[in-house]
């Protein structure tokens, strides 16, 4: 019989959450518009006391919302932080109450803009979406695409510099590709090493943006569209050949060709030891609280891993799944794991409670590939295979 | 700036107290909701992880917002009270449902009628606070369910607005026990562990003893329909505690809280500890019956800057949330965990409100 081996990648981060993008924009401050149900159950998504100081509350009845008369009210709160914060910019967040009614956010932002003199963005989550048919995205923004809107012109410098888009978290310098940058002279940009707007609109003048998440995306295709920014994907987590086609990509932008065979040997052979402990084995994939399971699982499938089960929640940040792939291998099943934080469904029983880490060093590439390799052996190594 | 907080997180909503008060009985709720208004609760404010889920969601689209969200909010109830077999059933609106206007008092009769169990509607708008959403849950529920009794029961009484959200899950056991413990039959814990037949047969109660304020409309209620006395007082059990010393001149203590407990709380620092000048300050429904000249309600956050420069207390008694916006100058201010206020932000332990355990925790945290 084989032995059930639960495997999952621990070191995913917090991932995105509007209360968390929102107040990430470099100088701004954010204001939560919308009845005290959202306003406190938004806060658990929260990093916890990180947003205190950075996001204001604007409780708006139903007579308020329906009458228009929280256009005015927010004017006279953004004035109020205004002397009080003196924030650069601000960024708004607004419910499924001004969808409903179809709020013309643009409209306001126009308006705040002029009366206060400093950029407003506006982000609208409308819950409701969620139950149409064919579904509809929930916010009308990604999270890196809403934050992206702030840079508005492109202001090209003289050195090449490249933006790595994907997450608010700080890249960790000491990683593979960083080193890469730095041999050939490439300057690297990240909104976290931003201190102030003017700071982050500087990011308009890169050469080039990296996305190294895919649910940053639409943050690239959008900065294209507007500001014709070419972009270029680094997010195959699991696939050492495919990371290596991404920085092959990547370099030759700048007309440089990486020798990448020293990397890719020393991958092949520990992914080939891994697949071997794993040969007598039957893998349930805890994707709960990951990126792209099912990336985890095609990968292992390939090599000929038996997977038997892959466990999502609605925490699994599995942005873009990849339909009809579990038509090729109809022995996986998805369970989808009750939560306690969240959305609220029509299953019974107790939900659980998904402890998100607050804290994470974000790495990218073969580094991470390999930080990836290390936890999965250590899984390994504690059930005994 | 009425509804603006600059640095105050909101406090848990309505939606939530009527979510709380289901989630220990018999009964189910279903919110008529695209999402999660009513239900993020479990995941939020929630300290009994070990309760099943007995709050369900229609989840409507915008096109049932055009048509009606009725059909969904049956569908839901049928399939919920099939798989739980409950002994009476809420429906309730939230922030969405206010802007279409769901006719829920039909969908309950419908409901009732097909299911042969009593249900009823309750009206809640997710921008009030917790305290409404309690109040107006026990009311309707009161309303529903209490039976005309067929008897008195000596020494009873029925403990209301007993709620894990103000008191935290260990009381809505220590306390009934201690009422036991002291001669005295307990019919009902409304807000707390209770069931139908428990609801239903409140009216056997000699006298109502109200906890929170949330409490006292159906105390009201209970008394005007079925003759019940109501005493608005939380139990602290402190009685054969002596006096420690006089300490008049120690200064003033303000308590931001729940008015009912924080008067609880302000009874023994007199008759315990010897304090005198106390202020009961609540951002919560306040009774004026119970409220002493000194106490005030606060609207918003802006105000209680101006509060506490005008009133200058020497210690403060809050939630470590409301402690942070207090002015340095205030010598000690002492952690009262709260969890509408602060149970997403921050860990969550509660000091017991009642008997050894609230002079102990009051003798550590006071100079």
């Amino acid at each position: 019989m084989r032995k059930e081996v639960v495997l999952t990648i621990r070191n995913e981060g917090p991932g995105e959450s509007v209360y968390n993008t929102l107040p990430s924009v470099p100088g701004s401050r954010t204001i939560f518009v919308g009845p005290a149900v959202c306003t406190k159950h938004g806060l658990g998504t929260a990093n916890e006391l990180d947003i205190i100081g950075k996001v204001s509350y604007l409780l708006c009845g139903p007579n308020e919302m329906a009458s228009g008369q929280f256009e005015d009210k927010l004017l006279r709160a953004c004035g109020e932080l205004m002397k009080t914060d003196h924030p650069e910019c601000l960024s708004i967040l607004m419910m499924c109450q001004n969808a409903v009614m179809m709020t013309n956010y643009q409209a306001i932002e126009r308006r705040i803009e002029e009366e206060l003199g400093i950029p407003a963005k506006i982000m609208e989550v409308c819950r409701i979406y969620s139950n149409c048919d064919p579904k509809r995205p929930v916010m009308n923004y990604t999270h890196q695409e809403f934050i992206y809107r702030f840079i508005e012109e492109r202001r090209l410098g003289g050195a090449p510099t490249v933006n790595m888009i994907g997450t608010r978290f700080r890249p960790d310098d000491h990683n593979d590709i960083f080193d890469l940058f730095r041999q050939y002279g490439i300057q690297v940009n990240h909104m976290s090493y931003c201190g102030s707007l003017e700071e982050f609109k500087r990011l308009g003048g890169a050469s080039l943006n990296i996305l190294y998440r895919r649910n940053a995306e639409p943050a690239g295709i959008s900065l294209q569209k507007r500001l014709g920014m070419p972009w270029l994907p680094l997010r195959d987590y699991f696939n050492f050949e495919k990371i290596a086609q991404e920085y092959r990509a990547v370099f030759s932008f700048f007309g440089k060709a990486p020798d990448l065979q020293s990397r890719l040997d020393p991958c092949r052979a520990r992914k080939e030891r891994l697949v071997k402990r794993l040969g007598c084995a039957e893998v349930v994939i805890d994707g709960r609280l990951m990126q792209n399971p099912r990336e985890l699982a095609i990968e292992l499938l390939k090599c000929g891993v038996r997977v038997r089960n892959i466990q999502i929640s609605e925490l699994t940040w599995d942005e873009e799944p990849e339909q009809g792939w579990l038509k090729q291998y109809p022995e996986v099943k998805v369970e989808k794991i009750l939560p306690a934080f969240g959305k609220a469904q029509m299953k019974l029983g107790k939900p659980q409670v998904l402890k998100v880490p607050k804290r994470f060093i974000q790495q990218m590439g073969f580094t991470r590939w390999n930080m990836e390799m290390d936890d999965l052996e250590a899984q390994l190594e504690e059930v005994g295979l | 700036m009425k509804g603006f907080a600059r640095l105050l997180p909101p406090f848990t909503p309505d939606v939530c107290g009527l979510s709380s008060i289901i989630e220990r009985t018999d009964g189910i709720a279903v919110f008529d909701d695209p999402h999660s208004c009513g239900t993020c609760h479990f995941g939020i404010e929630e300290t009994n992880r070990d309760l099943d889920v007995r709050v369900f969601v229609s989840h409507f689209s915008d096109i049932d917002l055009v048509f009606g969200t009725g059909e969904k909010l049956i569908k839901a109830a049928d399939a919920a009270a099939e798989a739980l077999n409950p002994a009476f059933a809420v429906f309730a609106s939230g922030p969405i449902t206010q802007l279409c206007w769901t006719d829920l008092e039909a969908a309950a009769e419908a409901f009732s009628r097909s299911h042969g169990i009593p249900a009823c509607a309750v009206y809640l708008t997710g921008n009030d606070y917790y305290d409404i959403g309690l109040g107006q849950t026990m009311l309707t529920l009161g309303k529903q369910l209490i039976q005309a009794p067929q008897r008195k029961l000596p020494d009873s009484v029925n403990i209301i607005g007993l709620t894990s959200l103000d008191f935290g899950d260990r009381a809505l056991e220590d306390i009934p026990a201690m009422f036991e413990k002291n001669g005295k039959q307990v019919v009902c814990v409304w807000g707390g562990l209770t069931d139908f037949k428990r609801m239903s047969a409140s009216a056997e109660a000699e006298k109502n003893i109200v906890a929170a304020v949330s409490g006292i409309p159906l105390a009201k209620y209970m008394k005007k329909r079925f003759g019940i006395p109501y005493e608005t007082a939380f139990p602290t059990f402190t009685n054969s505690v002596s006096v420690q010393a006089d300490r008049t001149g120690d200064g003033k203590i303000v308590i931001i809280g729940e008015q009912i407990s924080s008067n609880g709380i302000r009874t023994v620092l007199r008759r315990q500890f010897g304090y005198s000048n106390i202020e009961v300050w609540s951002f919560f429904q306040m009774s004026a019956k119970d409220q002493e000249p000194q106490d005030r309600h606060i609207e918003w956050e802006d105000q209680l800057a101006g509060l506490f420069a005008a009133s200058r207390p020497d210690i403060l008694i809050a939630d470590e949330l409301i402690n942070r916006l207090a002015p340095e100058s205030i010598a000690r201010k002492i952690r009262l965990p709260h969890v509408p206020v602060s149970k997403t932000l921050l860990p969550y332990s509660k000091p017991p409100l009642y008997g050894e355990g609230l002079i102990q925790w009051l003798a550590d945290a006071l100079p």
